[in-house]
């Protein structure tokens, strides 16, 4: 795809999905929105602090059979800590997540029906979920293994929407033993449910991914 | 695995070794005579010409 | 580019590495010991102070920056900290590896074990037992609270010294599931025992830090052992959670080898057998029942005469001779057949003695074997009897004779060796088993 040009401060921006709408521009921050003839400045995104992820923009691989490629992150920071969220933008036109926090992996679809069960349905209405709550998805346990509040540290890349600094949401992942992962975020406006499973890197057949000087890629990732 | 387990699977095949090396050469210790060593006739009832006495314990 | 961020520490001006940049969050400064923060730096500053305090830094087993290579990745050691749950105190390493994410190493007692995070959650199933990869874990102890001493290096969250959390552990062999939570978070960690040579091995120290082991609890093996055998018999644990079990299975696969065994070579190999009539208070009478031929170095000979109730109240005195061919050297073995019988003043019949006898003769020496016998029948008077029949004022003589069976059989399995052999092999892991059942109705 054709490179844009940032309407802030002119630099070129790459692009690599066409259906992603929002994007960042590298060199300014600016994050712009892609309309059907034009490209606006909606806001500011903040610059990404320094990280050692193996996960780059541009990192390829395969979830489920389908080939995908990393085309945007949202970082998100609470209290005590970070992590990172990639959108992969997969071969068949759909999207999913990367979640990615403390070294481990989450591949996540969006699960827009599970807002209307009745313990999220609470959350989004402004109630709490404790740790250790159990919540049914397709016949699936999940339990609550923590809950967070956060906010976007900052983003890089192509996303479907608009991420700016300072916002706030409330996060909280389920676990259940299967490996099976269920993620709910809460923000001031709306809550989205994401669900999918843990997944480790090699699963991937990543490609393309971030090299160190001082560190070897393991046989499993090559 | 543990040395408990290892030890105890040595006893086992030591006394089963002792076991079977008994069998096969007829070792035993509860055997009433032995081919090796000579054996003095015990208790009341004994080979001929030494004291003994007969006849049933019941009163 | 390198997979650290070079920051310098606001307080002491140091330079140090953060090694996992954009997860860690809290690094403490090895020169001054201040506690910083490096998760959110402020835009003019690489890190904020949280805490300042001036401690000696531990000499750590295994010093911060050291790699090492367990199950086929390789790990860096960034954080340390200790931790105590009443009187037990540990330490615990952060391992990092930027493809393969975190790990821990648990050193306590000497012991170490490699953690991995969960994210497969385990199942309630009871009280005290949770399902995880379709295995039974069982609590191994009252849950208790986990409180960290001191911290070193870097964390990906913001580990402050004292800090709890509820803590319980469940075990399943020698592989134990580690259960923390707070307020906001519910971790389990899998944790499997590393052998301190295996930690030693692939751990080393940064060059010009080469530090003997100077914790205050030394690993169980000396360097200079090496290893090998030796080693490996050093590093296994004294005993482990499923000993009893495998101790039954190995008993009873021992028994069942030593059944088969025995009764292989204690097969009867040749049996001779011969009829001898003696008189009832005649003379001795003399047989040769046949000719044994002793193959194996030595050899169990069983000698049984066998008298089918014909002698009532009688003995028969047996002297058997195991006659060499060759060196014409005997072996002797005796007994009495004796059987009797009686009616008491009340009118009841009692019976004492046995029909048959059985002589067993070990470790007959190979050879060609004449079986000799020697048999002497006396009749036995019972005093409570009427007096004897009088013929002509003469006692009469017992004048009868009886058939006497006599057998000789090389070979022979010995119950009696059999038995005790079982019992040694079955009394440990019964014993254990016994003990293991008591200690858990204590508990």
């Amino acid at each position: 795809m054709p490179d844009i040009s940032c309407p802030s401060c002119g630099a070129a921006v790459p692009l690599r999905h066409a259906a992603v709408p929002y994007v960042v521009c590298p060199q300014c921050q600016s994050l712009l929105l892609r309309g059907d003839d034009d490209l606006r400045a909606v806001g500011q995104a903040a610059v990404l602090p320094f990280d050692v992820s193996p996960i780059m923009i541009g990192t390829r691989g395969t979830a489920d059979g389908i080939a995908f490629e990393v085309v945007g992150r949202v970082r998100w920071g609470w209290v005590d800590g970070a992590w990172n969220e990639w959108l992969l933008a997969l071969a068949d036109g759909s999207t999913r997540w990367l979640g990615e926090a403390m070294g481990t992996f989450m591949l996540l679809a969006d699960a827009a029906k599970a807002r209307d069960l009745p313990a999220i349905r609470a959350f989004a209405d402004g109630g709490t979920i404790a740790p250790g709550t159990t919540v049914t998805v397709d016949g699936q346990d999940f339990v609550a293994a923590d809950v967070k509040t956060a906010t976007c540290l900052g983003a890089e890349g192509q996303l479907p929407f608009a991420a700016p600094k300072d916002w706030a949401i409330t996060s909280i992942d389920f676990r259940n033993p299967a490996g099976a992962s269920l993620s709910v975020q809460r923000d001031s406006r709306e809550t989205s449910v994401w669900i999918g499973r843990y997944v480790d890197l090699a699963h991937l057949a990543p490609k393309g991914l971030r090299r160190f000087d001082d560190w070897a890629m393991p046989h499993a990732l090559q | 695995m543990s040395k408990r387990l290892i030890l105890f699977a040595v006893w086992c095949l030591v006394w089963s070794v002792i076991a079977l090396a008994a069998a096969w050469y007829g070792w035993s210790p509860y055997a009433d005579a032995s081919g090796h060593a000579a054996q003095t006739p015990m208790g009341g009832h004994g080979g001929f010409g030494y004291g003994h006495f007969y006849g049933p314990m019941h009163k | 580019m390198t997979g650290a961020k070079t920051i310098s520490c606001p307080n002491c001006g140091g330079s140090l590495d953060v090694r996992a940049a954009g997860y860690t969050v809290t690094l403490a400064c090895r020169y001054c010991g201040a506690l910083l923060d490096v998760a959110n730096p402020p835009p003019d500053a690489d890190a904020r102070i949280i805490i300042q305090y001036h401690e000696a830094v531990a000499q750590l087993v295994l010093p911060l920056g050291s790699r090492g290579t367990l199950f086929g990745v390789e790990w860096e050691a960034i954080g340390w900290q200790e931790r105590q749950s009443s009187d037990a105190v540990w330490t615990e390493y952060l391992l990092f590896n930027p493809y393969a994410g975190y790990r821990w190493l648990v050193h306590a007692e000497g012991h170490w074990q490699f953690g991995t995070m969960l994210v497969e959650q385990p199942e309630r199933v009871a009280d005290n037992e949770v399902r995880w990869r379709g295995q039974s874990w069982q609590l191994d102890d009252a849950p208790v609270t986990t409180v960290t001493n001191r911290v070193l290096g870097e964390f990906y969250w913001r580990v402050r010294a004292g800090e709890t959390v509820g803590a319980a552990e469940y075990a399943c062999g020698n592989d134990t599931l580690s259960l923390e939570h707070n307020a906001d978070e519910i971790n389990w960690t899998h944790l499997v025992a590393l052998r301190p040579s295996e930690v030693r091995n692939s751990f080393r120290a940064p060059p010009g830090d080469l530090n003997p082991a100077t914790d205050d609890e030394p690993d169980e093996a000396p360097p200079a052992m090496g290893s090998g055998l030796w080693a490996r018999w050093i590093d296994l644990p004294t005993y482990a959670e499923n000993d009893a079990a495998m101790m039954a299975w190995a008993a009873v696969l021992a028994i069942m080898v030593v059944l088969t065994g025995m009764m292989t070579f204690g097969a009867v190999t040749q049996a001779v057998s011969s009829k001898l009539t003696v008189q009832i208070d005649g003379p001795a009478s003399q047989i040769t029942i046949g000719t044994l031929s002793i193959e194996r170095p030595s050899q169990r000979v069983r000698l049984t005469a066998q008298t089918y109730n014909a002698f009532v109240n009688t003995w028969v005195d047996c002297d058997y001779a195991l006659v060499n061919r060759r060196t014409q050297q005997a072996i002797r073995a005796d007994g009495t057949v004796e059987f009797y019988s009686g009616r008491d003043t009340d009118g009841s019949i009692w019976t004492e003695g046995n029909h048959d006898l059985t002589l067993d003769v070990s470790r007959v020496p190979r050879g060609t074997y004449d079986v000799v016998v020697q048999a002497q029948a006396h009749h036995w008077d019972d005093p409570k009897a009427t007096a004897p029949a009088t013929v002509n004022g003469w006692e009469s003589v017992n004048t009868d004779t009886r058939d006497v069976v006599f057998i000789a059989s090389a070979g022979g399995m010995d119950w009696g060796v059999f038995f005790t052999i079982m019992a040694l092999l079955i009394a440990p892991p019964v014993v254990l088993l016994y003990w293991q059942f008591k200690q858990r109705q204590n508990a």
